[in-house]
Formats: C-alpha cells, sequence, structure tokens
C-alpha cells in the first residue's frame, strides 16, 4: 500500500521472492538447453530456446492458475498470492521470448511482413491435424501482454477495478488457447505420448483445483443461520474466531468477516476496495487488517485505512453474550466507528493460561 | 472476491471443465499416426559411395550420389551455413519450366545433411535437361536455382 504509484513496491520478501523465481527460471532453461544439445546436438540454439521458453511459460501459467484456488483450500499458500503479480508479468516476459523466436524463426526471414505470414502460410482452419496453431498462441500473448501492462495500480484506478477484472480473467481464455496452441501444434508432430499426458494431467489438476475451492465457496454462502434474535443472527462461539485472524460469514448474500483483535471482536464487510480481496482471509497487522491480496489496510474498530489513505468499509454490529458471538447483518455507513465486542474469558481458561 | 466474481469463476471452470478434456482428447485422437512432416528424410539414410555431380554455392553443397552399379541414385544436399529460410522444399523441373511442372523432391530446413532417394531420371545424362528449384513454399518464391 502506497500514497503514490511507484514503478514497483518492492520489500525484502519481494526481492527473495523475485530472485527466487529469476534463479528457477535461469536454471530451467540452462537445463532445457544443456540437455538438448547433449542429445539431440542437430537442433539449432534457437530452437532449444523456443522449446525451452514454450515449457517454462506453460509450466508458470499453471502454478499462477492453481495459487487462487490452493489459498481458498489452504491457507499457507497465502504468501505465494501476494507475489502473484510478478510471477505472472515473469511468465508473460518468458512466452514473449518464445513468440518472438518463433516469428524470427518461422516468419520474419522472408519479404512477407510476418504478422501477415503469421496468419496467412497456413489457412487449414477446417482441419484439426493440420490447424494453424500459431494464431492461437499469438492471440494467447496479445491477451498476456494486456495483463502484463495492466498490472500496475495505476491501471487499476484508471480502469476501475470492475473493467480491470474483467480484463484479467480473459487470462481463462488465454490458458485454453494455450492448452490449444500446444494441443494442435507440437503434440500433432510427436509420437510420443508423455507431451499429451502432461498438458492432460496439468489441466485435470488446474480443473480440479478451481472445482472444489469454487465448491467449497459455495456451501459458505449457502450456509443458513437459524438462530436470530432482534436483528442479530448467532454466528460462531467467541472461542472460534482465531487471535488477529478472521472468520467470514455470508449473510443474506454479503460477506462479513469477524476479526478477533487484543480479545475484541470486530465486523467489517470482507471486499477490500482494492481489488474486492478477500480480507477476511488476511490478518492483523500492526493493528490493522490487511488485504491478503495486496497489502492494503483498515483498522478493525471503524474499517478506515490509515490516513492518509482513504479508503473505508463498512462495519457491522456485534455482540457477545457469554461465549454466544452475534452479529447484526445490517451494515453501518462505510467508516462507521464502533467498539468492539469483549469477549468473555472464562475464569478456568484464564488460570490454566496463567498455568 | 464478491459473490458475482465467484459465480463467474466457477461457471468459467466448470466451462472448462468440458471443454478442456474435449479439446485435449479431440485434438490426440486426431494426432497423425506417423509425424506429419514426412517431406524430411530420415537421418539414417547413408550417402551413396561415388558422387557423379557436385554444385557448390555459398552457404551449401549439392551432390548427386550413386552406386558402383548405378541401379540408385541420392541427392544429397549438405547447408555448409545457416539458410535465411526456415524451411524449403527441393523440386527438379525441366529447364525453364515453373515450379507448379516440378516433381516435389524432399524439403529441408536451415542447417544439416540432407539426403534423398531418387530414380534414374538423375542420371548425369538425362539431367542435363533439368534443373534444381529451391522453393519456398511459405512464402511462394523462388530462393535458388541450380544447374548441372
Amino acid at each position: 500500500m502506497g500514497a503514490s504509484y511507484l514503478a514497483v513496491g518492492w520489500n525484502r520478501q519481494k526481492k527473495i521472492y523475485d530472485w527466487f523465481i529469476f534463479a528457477f527460471c535461469a536454471l530451467y532453461l540452462t537445463t532445457f538447453i544443456a540437455v538438448t544439445a547433449l542429445y539431440n546436438p542437430d537442433y539449432t540454439f534457437e530452437t532449444a530456446l523456443i522449446r525451452s521458453t514454450a515449457t517454462l511459460a506453460i509450466l508458470l501459467l499453471h502454478v499462477i492458475l492453481s495459487i487462487g484456488p490452493l489459498t481458498r483450500i489452504n491457507k499457507k499458500f497465502l504468501p505465494l498470492l501476494y507475489n502473484r503479480r510478478h510471477l505472472g508479468v515473469t511468465m508473460f516476459s518468458v512466452a514473449l521470448i518464445h513468440g518472438s523466436f518463433s516469428m524470427l524463426q518461422f516468419h520474419a526471414l522472408g519479404n512477407v511482413n510476418p504478422f501477415v505470414s503469421l496468419f496467412t502460410s497456413n489457412t487449414q482452419y477446417n482441419s484439426v491435424s493440420q490447424f494453424p496453431f500459431q494464431a492461437l498462441g499469438f492471440f494467447a500473448l496479445v491477451i498476456f501482454f494486456l495483463m502484463a501492462i495492466t498490472s500496475h495500480d495505476f491501471w487499476l484506478h484508471t480502469l476501475s477495478p470492475k473493467i480491470w477484472k474483467a480484463l484479467h480473467m480473459f487470462v481463462y481464455l488465454a490458458y485454453f488457447l494455450v492448452i490449444m496452441h500446444v494441443m494442435l501444434g507440437v503434440v500433432q508432430y510427436e509420437t510420443n505420448p508423455v507431451l499429451f499426458v502432461m498438458v492432460l494431467a496439468g489441466a485435470a489438476t488446474l480443473v480440479t483445483l478451481h472445482l472444489v475451492a469454487g465448491t467449497k465457496e459455495v456451501r459458505k454462502d449457502n450456509r443458513i443461520f437459524k438462530l436470530k434474535k432482534e436483528g442479530f443472527v448467532y454466528v460462531c462461539e467467541s472461542q472460534d474466531v482465531p487471535d488477529n485472524c478472521a472468520k467470514i460469514f455470508c449473510i443474506d448474500k454479503e460477506r462479513i468477516a469477524l476479526f478477533r483483535f487484543e480479545n475484541k471482536l470486530y465486523a467489517i464487510h470482507n471486499v477490500c476496495k482494492h481489488q474486492g480481496g478477500p480480507l477476511g482471509e488476511g490478518q492483523i497487522i500492526d493493528g490493522c487488517i490487511t488485504c491478503p491480496w495486496h497489502g492494503y489496510q483498515y483498522l478493525p474498530q471503524n474499517g478506515q485505512s490509515p490516513p492518509p489513505f482513504k479508503e473505508k468499509v463498512s462495519t457491522y454490529i456485534v455482540t457477545v453474550e457469554g461465549s454466544q458471538v452475534w452479529l447484526n447483518p445490517q451494515p453501518l455507513p462505510e467508516g462507521t466507528e464502533r467498539s468492539g465486542a469483549a469477549i468473555i474469558i472464562p475464569d478456568k481458561q484464564i488460570i490454566e493460561n496463567v498455568q | 472476491m464478491i459473490k458475482p466474481l465467484r459465480k463467474r469463476h466457477l461457471q468459467i471452470w466448470t466451462a472448462l471443465a468440458v471443454l478442456l478434456p474435449l479439446g485435449i482428447i479431440g485434438a490426440r485422437i486426431a494426432t497423425p499416426k506417423f509425424p506429419a512432416q514426412t517431406l524430411l528424410q530420415p537421418d539414417a539414410a547413408k550417402p551413396l559411395p561415388d558422387i557423379l555431380k557436385q554444385r557448390e554455392k555459398d552457404n551449401y553443397i549439392v551432390f548427386i550420389r550413386s552406386n558402383p552399379q548405378r541401379s540408385a541414385f541420392q541427392l544429397e544436399w549438405l547447408n555448409k551455413n545457416p539458410l535465411t529460410w526456415p524451411s524449403a522444399t527441393i523440386y527438379k523441373v525441366p529447364k525453364g519450366s515453373s515450379v507448379n511442372k516440378g516433381i516435389l523432391i524432399g524439403r529441408i530446413e536451415s542447417r544439416g545433411t540432407y539426403r534423398f532417394t531418387v530414380d534414374a531420371a538423375f542420371e548425369p545424362e538425362k539431367l542435363s535437361t533439368a534443373q534444381l528449384i529451391l522453393y519456398d513454399f511459405i512464402h511462394e518464391q523462388i530462393i535458388d536455382t541450380i544447374n548441372f
């Protein structure tokens, strides 16, 4: 979170993460090219580079697309989510090298414009095995390019979160295009089934992860709160909410995050103003609720970002009766201050903790 | 994430759960049993011992080879330097004719040595009335003409 736009907000963790990504990519490409040179000495360097960058970009794309559902299934994967944008830009850069060298090798050495050549050298759109697969890769690369150049917060604010998110959801179309680019391209020329099995396994893993995570979210959304009184609904027991963390409840189609901080409970709207991130999946850091997606922060007692920031989310009234937590799902105006509901800790538990 | 967005994600992945297997398995079923690039000759073809004709250009050398009995003939294409065309085809055409009237011999790529089994029409005496054309089939242009 920054008061002004910076090129890239690198902190120590992000630098370590980026160096790790860079080292992995360099090691992967070097190993791939070295093994190719060893076992297929007839291959040119350009061919080895085209193939190594292709496989690396697809591997990174699978990792990127699995981060979202993995964090929904297990919070331990959250650190990956914080850095997903860097991984996305890295994947685009690798894919761009693949695309550029492919254009250079197959379309740039004649007297026809390479882009014209790309779309006119093969027009067998009615054939499966001879389909012009390069065009599919080209369109996927265009989508990745648009995503990469708009990955900065400047574009998020300029385009609005709704348009930005809609644009970035084209990644799923790009993924489908990439898979078909591989299946109608290199797989048609390979008799070895390993590549086909790998593509199928990758797609099956992603589909399973997303459907499992999606179904889990639907169950959360459809939970029925039966116990109600005077505008409040019973949501959980006070000890169910971990310290400095939250539990998320979907009441009347709205998600509410119930945070525990310094033995008080606070409820705020679960959706971050930045990109719609799930605030309830974040933690309280330095006294602020911190969005797990990009680190936007809000004070638990009023749902406001600490000055000089101006973002605000709705707050809700919480009460604790004995160990029961009751929540009023009627949102208060964004940024409304209210005191937290003190958690009553049984004497027995205090004695046990002291011992 | 807001609820409509979560719903859209689930809808997209439900659609992909159908489309991806269809696309992947469909493409796999359509894969030819043999590699599509049948124009490329296998590496294993060994050179025949006698060189009957030879033409040398800046970037490549072309040999017409045969066995001692003159019952088998071979066209050998040796790239000295990488060609500036990623792939090209070799045609044998009657002198002065266009590629359309030629016989396709095979396809070469920018590097390497290629050997193509050819028929008795490549005997030196018969070859004087023909020429080889190196043809860029992607951009439909003649790259070079080789006369023996």
